[in-house]
């Protein structure tokens, strides 16, 4: 290594200029050497960096005046005079104003920037994260960006990136770009490694028009990491990871699930008991005593069924272990700058008798040079690949849901048991440790090339290019296992997984090419700068896949030559589109104190008819830094203040797909014959409209900037509205149509929002400690203006969108407490009719649901929406991070919590909601167990508990009452590090050691109430537990 | 400059062809047509098409229980309108097209088909219907949109006069390797279907269900020349008659070591079906079918489900005739009710074909909850049920009788009795006494009639209710003679109590666990005993208005169809 340093230094050396040899140091605040620092001889191209310890040398006359320079310090310039030796140490930069930050085709200043953006540094967020995918780390860092997940199962997080929440109907994700070229997915994004994340600039307001049709939903532009120049730098950077299973719902044990039907059957009246295959209270009655053992004398086909009290979540989720490392080499001269990176993770899923996991490997490679004085070359090439592995069967949520927790998966002998048909006999311990795999690899590859040259001195042209190849192939195998009883015999059940192997792949190529001519110029304190270009995107796709289905022999082996070749099904597929652009931005400013941005492009897509291909957007923003003022110069606790405004059109392309306007012939297969064989046939299903185009989406942007207290304290604010009209709909119109009387898309409906984002924070220093705080929150509100021809509202618990209210609106009935007498629910039978079970043995009783009759007509009827109550959306709303941080001689210490304070969630779905009201064939929930109301109980928080499930989803379902507020706060990350001191590690040649804790999701405070997870949305089917980390790391810096 | 854009965004589908093309040889009305058949009912339907529910089973539904709610959209309305959508193209396309007539008549002619097919279906579900006979898009002006119900009369006009199309383009027979395709004779079959249909819902039912059209229901509007009940009933004879003599099909009979045809018929696959190793080509008596194949495309049915189901009631256990011909109230071959094997004995084989689960001189458990497993009777159904779990629940694949000689055979016997009032021994002989005779059964004869007391009529009804039992045909006969409001709502009984093995012996009954208790009844040798009651009168409530299936509320918003009178 140290041979290496020695080369780069004379490659150095060699670029040194005439005069007198200086030598120097420059030290950081602590008085520590720092590495890296610019010394530039003004007004001259010749300079040096520092060394690892800080040190320099370059020649220099005694007028020279040194400029010294690092980022995120104050710039100190020293006049060389008679010295030979200089030292200095720089002074940090407390109000960032300098940064630079990149915009939509540029980069501006932080304090020149008039759009709606927040920036984020790659050190500070993902530096010691225990987390592989970026966009999770992202979490409560940045207000007006929402991630959720829906999963923490590795490598199917089913993340969802949402920047202002809403802008249509058709949400997509934000547009990402990774070093201005736009990602084929956001799967690359989330497959990128962190470590090479240099910063992250979230585009939020109209600032996005110059991305045009994709800009409506926010951008996210990605700046990776570059060489610096000077010496060769190698960074390790790893850590152990040991995950443990979180919230879990509260699925009934077989005691609990004996104790539910047996309440389920006090509640009810004698003549309308059922104890279903059990037969009798006494049967149920041995499962909540926690008897083991055969069960007889039930219904026959389940006589003898062997029950025992089993805990699934135990069975099938722990602990897990996971890893990840990273590794770069970065280095540079005056020329040449590179930096390469690998990482390897092994992130490793809760489930235990399977592995569920995926390993990830990349490969990153920046390289620039600098051709001439004029000319420069850039380029990066990015290998990413994936790798997941799980079992193709059994981990969903049936598993938990479907049968009750009382067989034993195994018998005695390790033979899989059958659940005896009681829920179609399925044993998904033998589903996920034998019914197959699924083996998923992804690869991409992508190389981006650039040049800039210098044509005229302030006018330069630069030329972009970018290569993307992703492909991914899956291989499933599935297998059907025997079930056996208790004793060993065959039961004469099978896991009953259709057998066969699918072998599938898919293969995309993405290029994008840019070309822009930049001018530059500035006259006494007016300063102007334009970009005109072209940027062309073409991608296209083909896939394919063949499945064999029949029985083939077990023998670890999974291939497609392995399955037999009776039953072959195949499928083909190609696609393709393009888009075509012409953009331009304009910035001008006056000293920096007013300032104006001009963005426009003109997109061209392939994806609508001739004559309906090309669409305009523009947007403006202006700002003033009135802390410029003269007149505020005065105000020494005001540091910094910049008020903002921008307005500006874009466009979404969601949910068109590449040739909805053509009406294409779609093939498919008909059985014929007396020994069956295929035929082909074909329809012409697609309704279209061929004069379909973008939704046109515009935003106004107000905001502020500001600094007090020589920076200490800063914050912002952003309140925007935003209106989208001609958004994409599906007009219903009637089914003599056809296709279910469902319309083509077309322009038909309106929408408005509106929101506001705050941060503030402080940063100071107190002797030897470093210290800031910080938080931010947001809130995003919508209401559909327009959608044509829905706009009566329709029960449901997983959001609608009606006319006149928000996205992912509910509408559930009104409720009025529980039944407390038989006369009140006689009384109730007389006055009302409608939607609740008839009188009888499984009619209403005391303790059940008393639904309102908001209209007051007599019936309680969903039909004309008008006994239904609003009641609100399903978003999430004030979304909010609280970062800690704290430093203190080597002991730095970072917690951020992240949450929501409002967000309505109704879990309906699944078996695991409420009692019985999913089916009563399956397991439930005991999350309410001795929580319902009973004539001894009749405050009760929840109604009687009924095993009819016409009953149950009477008292749970759709109900105002059972709607729980999702509010909660997760300390989604701790990191506690130590950096060991440079003089004990500079003697084994490392020059910065840093050991850490770092832990995700440790703990949170929720108000759900039926112990599911705060993040696992409104499903009850996702029962993957999220898992809290808890990791040890290393960093090293050679 | 542009001609680099044109390169981004000048681009065509690469794995489709665009409808510009299509249309324009044989071939693709060939390929057109064959996708019609995608339309047809098959395992995967509603359980109501396989007559769950019915007065003849033993577990009840809401529907005949005439608890029907108003929903908000109805499957069956949407796919009937999307199948019809395809149907109206190719008959469209077939007027635009230029070349020689003749190569395109049969897809035109199966096109004809699946209009009438497609509608009838409809029309049994929902009386007269918004009558779409061209291709209608989001394009197409107002007006289309807000077509009127057109009267059943002119619904059935219209199906009458496609199936015609039908009868006149079809090919005669096809193939071995076009099985399930539509021949002019299954038109022909289908055809008198409808007509029985029809006439005998004009004569039991009448009006009672069409409302006054304009602000109830379809209305009684008449097209001119509309067929008499007479000559619709005529018109059914005729054309049953042809099928049966011309039409080449022939009842599935075979000399099975146990059981029966009537068992190996529903599930008859390839060769390892049954024990005679016969597979699906020689299947003759299936004259509309949907084909299923176990590796090509199995049933989309948890067929477990129909053996709970579709197991019977009091009613049809003693529906079913002793072998001598005779109900068990009149023939002294009925060995009583002591134990259900002693009510199987001597009885219509039929009985063995469809049901299991009786102990050998015993009867079996009823001790399981009133709303599984086909408890209160302890029977099980098998018919459709794979032969000793050949095939795995939800991958049998035998195909799908729409419609089969046996109910040609029926539909020519009731058509003929219908329009006389009598029928002679030679018409019994070469219709229903065929499928009594498969089934183990003596003969009907106007003597035997006369001699114990029997109507003809209900004869020929019972042996359709037996014959064709979950074939999705009771529920409809039902309505059509005019009988289901009272047949719906009478009480579902099981398995008799009252001086049987159940009486007393726990083990093999539980009293408590039956919420609707037991009953006194004359049973069906016409004595009084006690039974299990399945489904009490509380719960039945089907009356006249529940014969319609409601419109669907959105519909009714978004075209202003009329809904059924009643609702």
């Amino acid at each position: 290594m140290k041979t290496l340093f020695a080369v780069l230094m004379l490659i150095s050396v060699n670029a040194f200029g005439q005069g007198q040899t200086i030598s120097g140091k420059v030290l950081d605040e602590n008085g520590e050497g720092l590495p890296g620092a610019t010394v530039v001889v003004k007004g001259t191209t010749s300079g040096t960096t520092t060394d690892i310890e800080g040190a320099f040398r370059l020649q220099a006359d005694e007028s020279s005046v040194l400029v010294i320079s690092f980022v995120g310090y104050e710039p100190y310039e020293v006049t060389v005079g008679n010295q030979s030796i200089i030292q200095t140490s720089l002074k940090p930069d407390v109000s960032s104003l300098d940064e630079v930050v990149v915009v939509g085709y540029g980069e501006q200043t932080k304090e020149t920037v008039t759009g709606a953006i927040e920036v984020v540094k790659g050190k500070e967020v993902f530096a010691s994260r225990a987390q592989t995918n970026p966009a999770l780390a992202l979490q409560g860092q940045t207000p007006g960006i929402t991630v959720t997940r829906g999963s923490a199962r590795p490598g199917q997080e089913d993340i969802d990136l949402q920047i202002r929440g809403f802008a249509s109907i058709n949400q997509d994700p934000p547009l990402i770009m990774i070093d201005n070229v736009p990602v084929l997915n956001a799967r690359e994004f989330y497959s990128m490694n962190p470590d090479d994340i240099e910063s992250i600039s979230v585009l939020k307001d109209a600032a996005t028009a110059i991305y045009g049709a994709r800009g409506a939903n926010g951008v996210i532009l990605v700046t990776t990491k570059k060489g610096t120049r000077g010496e060769l730098t190698v960074n390790y950077n790893g850590n152990f990871r040991m995950q443990s299973v979180g919230l879990t719902p509260h699925a009934a044990n077989m005691r609990e699930y004996g104790q539910l039907w047996l309440e389920a059957n006090e509640e009810m009246p004698e003549e309308g008991r059922n104890y279903w295959g059990f037969g009798t209270a006494e049967k149920i009655q041995l499962l909540a005593d926690g008897y083991e053992g055969p069960l007889t004398d039930i219904y026959f086909a389940w006589d003898g069924m062997y029950v025992k009290d089993v805990d699934r979540i135990e069975e099938f989720f722990g602990n897990s272990y996971s890893q990840q490392h990273n590794i770069s080499v970065s280095g540079g001269n005056e020329t040449t700058r590179y930096r390469i990176s690998g990482l390897f993770a092994d992130d490793v899923g809760a489930l235990k008798p399977a592995y569920d996991g995926q390993k990830q490997y990349n490969l990153r490679f920046n390289f620039d040079h600098q051709l001439s004085d004029r000319v420069n070359l850039s380029s990066g090439i990015t290998y990413q690949k994936r790798r997941r592995s799980s079992p193709s069967n059994g981990v969903d949520g049936r598993s938990f849901q479907q049968n009750p927790w009382i067989f034993p998966s195994k018998n005695d002998e390790g033979q899989y048991v059958a659940a005896f048909g009681v829920i179609g006999s399925e044993n998904f311990l033998a589903s996920v440790e034998s019914g197959g795999r699924e083996e998923l690899d992804e690869d991409l590859t992508k190389i981006n090339l650039g040049m800039t040259a210098e044509i005229v001195e302030g006018l330069t042209l630069e030329l972009t290019g970018s290569y993307n190849r992703r492909v991914q192939s899956t291989d499933e195998s599935n297998i059907d296992i025997a079930l056996y009883d208790w004793d060993g015999n065959f039961a004469n059940y099978t896991s009953q997984i259709p057998e066969g192997i699918t072998d599938s792949y898919e293969e995309n190529d993405y290029l994008n090419y840019g070309s822009y001519l930049n001018y530059q110029k500035s006259i006494q304190g007016h300063n102007f700068s334009a970009k005109v270009g072209v940027t062309g995107d073409y991608f296209r796709s083909e896939g394919n896949s063949i499945t064999r289905n029949g029985y083939f022999e077990d023998n670890g082996i999974y291939d497609i030559n392995i399955a037999p070749q009776t039953n072959v099904q195949t499928e083909g597929g190609q696609g393709q589109w393009g888009l075509y652009a012409y953009l331009s931005r304009i910035a001008y400013d006056y000293k920096g104190k007013y300032l104006f941005d001009l963005v426009g492009r003109r997109d061209v897509s392939s994806r609508f008819a001739e004559g309906y291909k090309a669409l305009n957007y523009a947007g403006v923003s202006a700002g003033w830094v009135i802390s410029e003022e003269s007149f505020l110069k005065g105000a020494s606790f005001l540091s910094f203040l910049k008020i903002k405004a921008s307005y500006g059109e874009t466009g979404n392309q969601a949910g068109i797909d590449q040739f909805s306007y053509l009406s294409t012939v779609a093939p498919s297969r008909q059985l014929f014959g007396a020994s069956p064989a295929l035929q082909s046939s074909a329809s012409i299903p697609n309704i279209i409209d061929p004069t379909v185009t973008w939704e046109r989406i515009n935003m106004t942007n107000f905001g502020t900037e500001f600094s007090l207290f020589d920076f200490k304290l800063s914050g912002s604010f952003d309140y925007y509205l935003r209106n989208n009209s001609g958004m994409l709909i599906a007009v219903e119109y009637g089914s003599i149509m056809g296709n279910d009387g469902i319309g083509p898309l077309t322009n038909s409906g309106d929408l408005d929002a509106h929101g506001w984002e705050a941060a503030l924070g402080w940063k100071d220093r107190v002797g030897d400690v470093t210290f800031s705080v910080s938080a931010n929150m947001s809130d995003s509100r919508n209401k559909i203006v327009r959608l044509d021809g829905a706009n009566i509202p329709v029960l449901n618990t997983e959001g609608i969108n009606i006319e006149g209210y928000p996205i992912g609106s509910l509408f559930l009935w009104e409720t009025d407490g529980f039944f407390q007498t038989q006369e009140e629910v006689d009384a109730y039978y007389s006055t009302y009719s409608g939607s609740f079970p008839n009188q009888g043995n499984t009619g209403l009783r005391p303790g059940d649901v008393i639904k309102v009759d908001r209209n007051e007509d007599g019936v309680i009827t969903s039909e004309n929406g008008e006994d239904l109550k609003f009641m609100g959306d399903l978003s999430p709303h004030y979304t909010y991070g609280v970062n800690l941080g704290a430093g203190w001689k080597g002991i730095d210490f970072q917690v951020t919590f992240q949450g929501v304070l409002d967000q309505n969630i109704y879990r309906q779905e699944g078996n695991l909601s409420a009692p019985f009201a999913g089916s009563r064939f399956a397991n439930q929930t005991a999350a309410f167990l001795g929580k319902t109301w009973t004539e001894s109980n009749p405050s009760a928080e929840y109604p009687r508990m009924t095993w009819n499930t016409a009953l149950a989803r009477h008292n749970w379902w759709d109900n105002e009452w059972f709607l729980q507020n999702n509010r909660y706060m997760r300390l989604k990350t701790l990191i506690v590090g130590y950096t060991l001191p440079k003089s004990l590690t500079q003697k084994v040649a490392i020059d910065k050691a840093r050991i850490y804790f770092s832990g995700n999701d440790l703990f949170e405070f929720t108000a759900i109430k039926d112990g599911y997870d705060p993040e696992s949305r409104g499903s009850s089917s996702n029962i993957y537990p999220f898992m809290r980390t808890y990791s040890l790391g290393i960093d090293l810096t050679f | 400059m542009m001609s680099c854009q044109d390169a981004f965004t000048d681009l065509e589908p690469l794995d489709e062809i665009t409808d510009a093309t299509f249309y324009s040889t044989p071939a693709h009305f060939e390929l057109a047509s064959n996708h019609l058949y995608d339309g047809m009912l098959g395992w995967g339907a509603d359980g109501e098409f396989r007559d769950y529910g019915s007065d003849l089973v033993s577990i009840p539904q809401i529907y005949t229980q005439g608890n029907v709610v108003v929903p908000e959209t109805d499957a069956l309305w949407n796919e009937g309108y999307d199948d019809l959508r395809d149907v109206n193209m190719l008959i469209e396309s077939a007027a635009e097209y230029t070349g020689d007539a003749s190569e395109i008549a049969p897809y035109v002619g199966t096109a004809h088909f699946f209009r009438a097919y497609e509608y009838f279906t409809l029309l049994q579900r929902f009386g007269g219907v918004p009558l779409i006979t061209t291709v209608i898009s989001s394009a197409s002006p107002d007006e289309v949109f807000e077509t009127p119900r057109s009267s059943r009369y002119e619904v059935i006009g219209l199906i009458l006069s496609d199936l015609d199309e039908a009868i006149a383009n079809c090919p005669p027979s096809v193939g071995e390797s076009d099985l399930g395709k539509i021949t002019s004779m299954a038109a022909k079959a289908y055809k008198a279907k409808v007509l029985l249909y029809e006439a005998t819902w004009e004569k039991y039912v009448g009006t009672d269900t069409d409302g006054d059209g304009s602000t109830t229901g379809a209305g009684s509007s008449k097209p001119a020349n509309y067929p008499t009940v007479e000559a619709m009933l005529a018109d059914a004879i005729d054309l049953s008659k042809d099928v049966m003599v011309n039409g080449g099909y022939e009842l599935w009979n075979h000399d099975f070591p146990e059981i029966n045809s009537n068992f190996f018929l529903h599930q008859l696959e390839d060769g390892g079906s049954n024990p005679l190793g016969l597979d699906k080509s020689t299947n003759k008596e299936f004259i509309i079918q949907k084909v299923y194949d176990y590796n090509l495309g199995f049933g989309d049915l948890n067929f477990a489900t129909t053996e709970s189901r579709m197991a019977p009631n009091r009613k049809s256990m003693d529906m079913f005739l002793c072998t001598d011909g005779l109900p068990i109230s009149k023939s002294p071959r009925f060995q009583g009710y002591n134990t259900m094997w002693d009510e199987l004995q001597n009885r219509d084989n039929r009985m063995v074909a469809y049901f299991y689960n009786v102990p050998e001189n015993g009867s079996p458990v009823l001790n399981v909850g009133p709303s599984d497993s086909g408890a209160g009777i302890g029977i099980r159904n098998r018919k459709f049920r794979s032969w000793n779990g050949y095939r795995p629940n939800e991958r049998q694949a035998q195909n799908y009788s729409i419609l089969r000689l046996a109910e040609v055979y029926l539909t020519y016997a009731e058509a003929i009795y219908e329009l006389r009032g009598s029928i002679t021994d030679a018409e019994l002989d070469e219709s229903i006494n065929l499928t009594r005779a498969r089934a183990g059964i003596d003969p009907l004869s106007n003597n035997l009639a006369t001699t114990y007391d029997l109507n003809i009529l209900e004869e020929i009804r019972r042996e359709r209710a037996l014959e064709l039992y979950c074939e999705n045909t009771r529920i409809h006969d039902l309505k059509r003679w005019g009988i289901a409001d009272e047949v719906f709502a009478e009480e579902i009984y099981g398995a008799v109590i009252e001086g049987t093995v159940y009486d007393g012996d726990e083990s093999l009954y539980l009293p408590s666990i039956y919420p609707f208790g037991e009953k006194t009844i004359t049973v069906g040798n016409g004595e009084s005993r006690r039974v299990v009651v399945r489904d009490g009168a509380s719960n039945r409530r089907f009356t006249m208005a529940h014969y319609l299936a409601p419109i669907p509320i959105s519909q009714i918003s978004l075209t202003g169809v009329l809904q059924n009178p009643g609702y």
